[in-house]
């Protein structure tokens, strides 16, 4: 075997590798995607059926029962509600951090990351016993507000880096011909970090649908996320196999499209900057 | 901007100093009242549920009794918790999840990265793909695994018995007490590898050919390569990838109450779950609270240690 022939045979041997990889980690969620189209008896088949006919009943099935749209509505509304909010309080912050850094800036915000280091279960009674002193507890305005402060380090963080790029000239030149502060902000640094704050938005979003610790806890059936409609097939109706996939598929499906254009950050996101 | 002509000369005949002039406010001001909400709001859901619960902690309050008179225990709550046996059998159900987990994850993340270190065909698709796992909810991911683990008709049952063929209804992975830690630790593995996989890529990539070729000039042995270089340099990255996991599945809750809810027994409650328990089942406030301090302590304690060691492999 000559040099190129061993080359060759290395690539074809990493790219395979790779693929059986790629096809491990994907299998089940193949086969959750693949359950929620089939009925409940072959769901259940042993062994596990990969032809079949398929069916949407399971869908129409969870529509009717337990009112999908209502939960997918509040997780829309309490993940998009979440990040705006986060964005209006970081957007501000992160410009004055990248801008007019002072000896302490740093500081700041590795502390902001490290409060992400608390179990949330700790503070859990404190925030439980606020709710309820409130009459917040089950609503979708406390998810929000909550979301929005879990998230906020990570946003911050982001939006920093993302703002450290802008030349400091081009704010020098706009202060120079008489821009406020204000203009700066939403007329030079947000349209030069479209992009940034863009994936930023999308990465918090993503989050915020996943997060299921607050949700769980907080919620019940008035504001309830379709993560908690999925934990709660879990247990009553454990036996459905076929519709717990249904469900899972419905709540994964959105965010997992979102995901996709957000992938480099989310991996960013996860490990909080230290991963470009 | 709008009219430039006007700024312009006032910015020319006051330079440097325009905008505190308009507003009346340094720099340094007007920066500061911009980070204030966010750490005013960090500090109000962080610090001071914290402080909150380290006072409660020193109490017998209990919040499904409201109406009781409220005492200063002194540090009763905290010796309760220590000598507690309970306390100590999820700590090490906690310490076997971490430590299965890191291992595989790491072991697994790296020998893939290290594999599949080259650009190959497909290689963004394929990055989206083994991203996949771990952009669902932990709590998506525990249902649907508790599905996967079904005895007889679970899919991860099958394919074990289709490869030792053991019968497929002899074993129960979430129902048996010596198999359930291993359910929560499988699942977990499968979620977050990737993740791990991809920081230990960045690494590998960064990694300069040239130093390869210089190895390769010098006759160094890929084994040597591997020591000498690879591992070295690679090894900031393979901390940090810990540090995230350890601290990650410390907080480990959703995934492994949907999968097996803490059971059977106590096997597979974690702190998480435990504290939960003790505060929101058994309502015992001031215990719960004296248990959350226990957590952050030592949370903040092991990680201020490892990102020391991490620091200094760093600086290397």
């Amino acid at each position: 075997m000559n040099e190129l022939q061993k080359k060759n045979l290395s690539n074809n041997l990493l790219t395979v590798t790779a693929w059986v990889c790629a096809c491990l980690m994907f299998f089940p969620i193949f086969w959750m995607v693949l359950t929620s189209f089939k009925t409940e008896l072959q769901a259940i088949a042993v062994p596990p059926k990969l032809v079949f006919k398929p069916t949407l009943e399971n869908f129409f099935l969870i529509q009717e029962r337990t009112s999908y749209t209502r939960y997918a509505w509040s997780s829309i509304v309490t993940s998009v509600g979440g990040t705006l909010l986060a964005m209006l309080i970081a957007i501000p912050a992160a410009y004055a951090m990248a801008f007019h850094p002072g000896r302490q800036t740093k500081g700041i915000l590795l502390w902001m990351l490290s409060t992400k280091m608390l179990p949330a279960v700790g503070v859990l009674m404190p925030v439980y016993l606020i709710c309820q002193k409130f009459g917040l507890l089950d609503t979708k305005i406390a998810l929000v507000v909550i979301f929005a402060l879990i998230n906020l380090p990570i946003i911050m963080m982001m939006l920093f880096n993302y703002f450290r790029e802008i030349p400091g000239e081009i704010l020098e030149a706009a202060r120079m011909d008489g821009a406020t502060v204000g203009r700066e902000v939403t007329q030079i640094v947000m349209p030069l970090s479209r992009g940034g704050i863009a994936s930023t938005v999308l990465l918090s979003i993503v989050l915020l649908w996943n997060e299921s610790f607050w949700s769980l806890n907080l919620t019940s059936s008035d504001a309830g996320t379709l993560v908690a409609l999925v934990a709660s097939f879990s247990s009553p109706e454990g036996l459905f196999w076929a519709k717990v996939s249904a469900v899972s598929t419905l709540a994964c499906a959105p965010i997992v499209v979102l995901g996709w254009l957000t992938q480099k950050q989310l991996v960013q996101g996860l490990s909080f900057g230290a991963i470009k | 901007m709008s009219n430039p002509d006007s700024s312009e000369t006032t910015a020319r005949t006051t330079p440097g100093n325009f905008k505190s002039a308009v507003t009346g406010l340094s720099d340094r001001a007007i920066a500061w009242i911009f980070v204030a909400p966010t750490i005013f709001l960090l500090l109000a859901v962080n610090i001071f549920p914290l402080i909150w619960t380290i006072v409660l902690s020193f109490t017998n309050y209990r919040v499904n009794r409201p109406n009781r008179d409220v005492e200063w225990v002194g540090l009763k709550n905290y010796q309760r918790i220590l000598t507690d046996n309970g306390t100590w059998e999820t700590m090490q159900a906690t310490a076997h999840f971490l430590i299965w987990t890191i291992v595989l994850q790491v072991l697994i993340g790296f020998a893939l990265a290290y594999l599949i270190n080259k650009k190959f065909k497909g290689n963004d698709l394929w990055t989206t793909i083994i991203v996949l796992p771990m952009m669902l909810s932990p709590a998506v991911v525990g249902t649907f695994w508790t599905f996967l683990y079904q005895p007889q008709i679970g899919l991860f049952n099958y394919l074990v018995t289709f490869f030792t063929g053991a019968d497929p209804a002899s074993f129960s992975m979430i129902g048996d007490k010596h198999l359930a830690p291993w359910s929560i630790i499988i699942a977990d593995t499968w979620m977050w590898t990737p993740f791990v996989m991809l920081i230990c890529l960045a690494g590998l990539r960064s990694i300069p050919d040239s130093i390869y070729e210089a190895a390769e000039c010098d006759r160094a042995s890929r084994w040597r390569q591997f020591w000498t270089i690879t591992f070295p340099l690679v090894l900031p990255f393979l901390m940090l990838a810990v540090l995230f996991r350890g601290i990650e599945n410390f907080k480990m809750f959703d995934l492994v109450v949907q999968l097996t809810g803490g059971g059977p027994g106590n096997t597979t409650t974690l702190t998480s779950i435990d504290l939960k328990r003790e505060a929101f089942e058994k309502w015992r406030t001031g215990q719960s609270s004296a248990y959350a301090v226990v957590l952050f302590v030592t949370v903040f304690g092991l990680a201020s240690i490892y990102v020391k060691a991490l620091n200094k492999v760093k600086d290397r």
